[in-house]
């Protein structure tokens, strides 16, 4: 079976903007979801403009840009 | 349920769509070719798509930062690949352990594919993200022991304690799992700073154990071969009842070795 995963490319310069076409803030680097720090769902890192790796589809779940920590999205992924 | 083609096509209608063919086919390209099976549908983040950027999020699309890209597209691939197994170890190990397995997956297919650069770097983020369970369960996988020792034990599990639960099977199979991340008592795997005297109370301790008739010893890297060699020496002198083998190949470009210690009579 052939898995269809639909990504959306962003670049480093790009993450500002994408956050706030998303309708969230940043404050000092950080971003903002319902007044509390975004943190990566897999290591719990503080997210920022800087290290912003993943978006997950279907919900606001995001993932620092250490790649390892994507694995927590592949594991929900499959199975 | 709709495909990705389908959801593009009725948000945006042609705009979207040419897009997509648009895309930029370098990194297209890059990450189609290394995920099989997958089918990559790819947006690049822009003036066009950014007004579908929340409908697009809703759906089935995640927003991939770039420089990550062909990590998440070789996790994706190294999953799909040994679905079957992985599927049967999700039951049994932590969520985070499983995690790390995926990881300590894509590193492997990584090196075996001579994609050095990129396995050394996914390596070192694994260590970072997992510490030293991560290291520990690539060691696990590289040398086979999920498939020789973890996945019978579990089919043991399975048969011994038919009659429990599958959480009672599962706390069974996490304690055994986590005796093994503690102390792996049939190898040692020798990394630059591992000494020889380490080396050599690692073998002797684990003969201690009466139901360890073979270690094995897993280096990469002339010097730690080296090492490994002398003390094998070592321990072999005056020892009728060991014998030793040592199985060559390559790992990431360098040269990597297996030695085994094998006690012939039991104690």
């Amino acid at each position: 079976m052939v898995e269809e995963i639909g990504a959306v490319i962003f670049n480093q310069k790009q993450i500002p903007d994408l956050i706030k076409t998303l309708g969230l803030k940043m404050k000092t680097h950080y971003i903002i979801m319902d007044n509390e720090i975004v943190q990566c769902s897999s290591c719990n890192t503080k997210i920022t403009d800087k290290n912003l790796g993943n978006i997950m589809p279907g919900s606001k779940k995001f993932f620092c840009d250490n790649p390892a920590c994507f694995s927590k999205y592949v594991s929900e992924l499959e199975g | 349920m709709p495909g990705l083609f389908d959801i593009l096509r009725k948000l945006g209608g042609g705009k979207l769509l040419e897009n997509v063919i648009k895309t930029d086919k370098k990194l297209r390209d890059q990450t189609i070719m290394k995920a099989k099976n997958i089918n990559i549908i790819n947006l690049s983040y822009n003036e066009k798509t950014k007004p579908y950027v929340s409908e697009l999020l809703e759906k089935k699309f995640g927003f991939y930062n770039e420089k990550l890209l062909p990590y998440d597209m070789e996790m994706i691939s190294a999953a799909e690949a040994h679905k079957g197994v992985m599927y049967r170890l999700k039951r049994y190990l932590y969520p985070d352990d499983y995690n790390a397995l995926i990881c300590a997956s894509t590193v492997i297919q990584l090196e075996d594919r001579r994609e050095n650069k990129m396995a050394k770097q996914f390596r070192l983020s694994l260590s970072q993200r997992f510490v030293n369970r991560g290291s520990k369960i690539y060691n696990m996988l590289r040398s086979n022991y999920f498939e020789n020792l973890i996945l019978p034990t579990i089919d043991e599990i399975e048969i011994l304690m038919e009659k429990e639960t599958q959480d009672k099977k599962v706390e069974m199979f996490r304690s055994y799992f986590e005796q093994l991340l503690m102390y792996f008592p049939f190898a040692i795997w020798v990394i630059y700073p591992t000494s020889e005297k380490e080396i050599m109370e690692g073998i002797k301790e684990r003969f201690e154990q009466p139901y360890v008739n073979l270690v094995c010893i897993y280096g990469r890297g002339k010097k730690n071969l080296n090492k490994i060699e002398k003390v094998c020496k070592n321990f072999l002198k005056d020892k009728k009842d060991y014998t030793s083998t040592k199985e060559d190949y390559g790992l990431r470009g360098t040269k990597a070795a297996t030695f085994k210690i094998v006690r012939e009579t039991k104690k």
